[in-house]
């Protein structure tokens, strides 16, 4: 669905992603792991537009999209909830979730998936009306999951959805991760610094360092190689 | 101190107000956005008045009806105003963004001295009458005590459009773009919202509406010159200000706020002093509320 060849990407003068292959394919959870400043989040960034891609190819249902503007990306259905949430905190959590939906024109399929949403996520059915800002922040990344549910994805773009989160409320989200892959066959492309939950949920993952891929292959597998034992799951 | 006074002043006050409400939303909605003091907004304001001035000139020739002339005035007004507002963010902006904070301030200072001086060559530096477009269009009864027909529709016709920018900016998907651009512009790319288009937009509407503001005013005050873009501009943006820069809610009670005061000082100690007065006020909220009335406390982060 997604696949990603020798993509070279940065900040200035700082060459961050130094040609990254991956693969994402339809219906899976791929998982990208990796140390902070691996690169991670520069490959999501590259991949949605918010960078440039510098050198290689991106190529999403076979056409390449390095390079096209970030709202020509989205209407293709990758959709991103970036690292730190980024939710509107002014906005209601309503609000926010009919921003999701900027792009849609189809007022019935948007109304369904607003309900989806508020069922999967019932404490933001609650909090509807309330300021965004006010979420704890659990709250919050539901609601930025449920915002980019909004839209309506192909493919899902996680950035770090544990980060700064209690256990239980990490638990909590990575199940209905789950959930949205199986009930609404959504791929979803995952990146975590917390490698034993992402390989626990995902079908196959990547490691990354350096701004280079170096492992890759099943999650199982991942989760039993000795390299990632001894550098990402601490065992 | 009768009341009778006292509620000709409040009136004047709000008439005046509603003026730097229109006006000081321009900034407002360009600051929340670009995190830009648009300098050049009272050029537009100004050249609006020119524009209305011309357009009104000949409806009358045509010999429509004053309301139709009205009417007209306003929308050519408009559109004239929100063309120039689109080029001045196209030419004087958009190139900048991204620069450095300084570089754009400079070139809407730069945008304002150019505009002033085009409208001196091409037009003329004296004052030249406006026709009062306002007036003999109703007669008022229950208020004429209080206020004259042609304040009364000067405020209804701003509080109406602002009322129109309220319920724009509240209910409707490129409104909600708008105030998402303001809080995180890259979130708001990444959920599919061009935000060239809408900071475009955001230049048009202000426009838009500070050319309202010219077109009532003038026909109100009676003359124009190439100056008056200058005092209203810096009372819209002190009204800006004083609301807390960048609150779109805070800039249409700013306006109010300042429109009053000034309307009481004038009233009950000297019109010489009313700009004292008004300004005086801003002293006072940068000093004891620096983010303004509705402004929200930005810690700076280190």
């Amino acid at each position: 669905m997604l696949r990603l060849e020798g993509v070279k990407s940065g900040y200035g003068g700082i060459e961050a992603l130094k040609g990254v292959d991956l693969v994402v394919r339809q219906g899976e959870i791929v998982a990208l792991i990796g140390a902070n400043g691996a690169g991670k989040s520069t490959t999501l960034k590259t991949i949605s537009g918010l960078l440039q891609t510098r050198e290689g190819r991106i190529v999403y249902q076979g056409e390449e999209i390095q390079n096209l503007p970030p709202e020509e990306i989205v209407k293709k259905g990758l959709i991103q909830v970036p690292e730190g949430r980024r939710i509107f905190p002014k906005f209601t959590v309503l609000e926010n979730l009919e921003i999701g939906a900027y792009l849609r024109r189809d007022a019935l399929g948007t109304q369904a998936d607003l309900r989806y949403c508020l069922e999967l996520f019932p404490i933001l059915a609650e909090r509807r009306q309330q300021k965004a800002g006010t979420l704890s922040g659990g709250e919050q990344q539901m609601l930025a999951i449920a915002r980019a549910l909004m839209a309506r994805p192909k493919l899902l773009l996680l950035d770090e959805p544990s980060l700064g989160l209690a256990p239980l409320i990490i638990q909590q989200i990575f199940e209905i991760i789950k959930i949205i892959n199986q009930e609404r066959q959504m791929t979803i492309f995952l990146i975590e610094q917390n490698a034993s939950l992402a390989l626990k949920s995902a079908n196959c993952a990547f490691v990354m360092e350096n701004g280079h891929i170096t492992l890759s292959g099943k999650a199982g597998d991942l989760a039993q190689s000795v390299e990632v034992k001894q550098a990402y799951l601490g065992i | 101190m009768d009341g009778q006074y006292f509620f000709e002043l409040a009136f004047s006050g709000l008439t005046r107000g509603s003026i730097y409400a229109l006006i000081a939303l321009g900034y407002t909605m360009v600051y929340g956005i670009l995190g830009l003091i648009n300098f050049a907004h009272g050029e537009v304001y100004m050249i609006s008045a020119f524009v209305g001035l011309t357009a009104a000139a000949i409806c009358s020739l045509l010999g429509f009806s004053l309301w139709a002339v009205l009417l007209l005035t306003l929308l050519f007004a408009a559109a004239y105003g929100a063309a120039y507002g689109y080029t001045i963010e196209k030419v004087a902006y958009r190139p900048l963004r991204g620069a450095n904070r300084l570089a754009p301030l400079i070139s809407a200072i730069g945008m304002s001295i150019f505009l002033r001086e085009y409208v001196i060559l091409a037009q003329t530096a004296d004052f030249v009458a406006f026709p009062s477009l306002l007036y003999n269009l109703v007669e008022v009864d229950f208020l004429s005590d209080y206020i004259g027909s042609g304040e009364l529709i000067l405020t209804l016709v701003s509080l109406t459009v602002l009322g129109g920018l309220f319920l724009f900016l509240r209910y409707t998907q490129t409104g909600r773009a708008m105030r998402a651009i303001e809080q995180d512009r890259e979130m708001a790319m990444l959920l599919g919202v061009k935000v060239d288009q809408v900071i475009s937009l955001t230049f048009v509407i202000g426009s838009a509406l500070a050319a309202v503001g010219a077109v009532l005013i003038s026909s109100h005050m009676g003359q124009i010159n190439y100056n008056i873009g200058f005092l209203v501009g810096i009372k819209a943006f002190t009204a800006a200000v004083l609301g807390g820069i960048g609150s779109v809610a805070g800039a249409a009670l700013g306006g109010l706020v300042l429109g009053l005061v000034e309307a009481f000082a004038a009233g009950y100690v000297s019109s010489d002093y009313e700009d004292v007065f008004a300004f005086g006020c801003l002293v006072l909220i940068l000093i004891f509320r620096p983010a303004g009335i509705l402004g929200q406390q930005q810690s700076e982060k280190v």
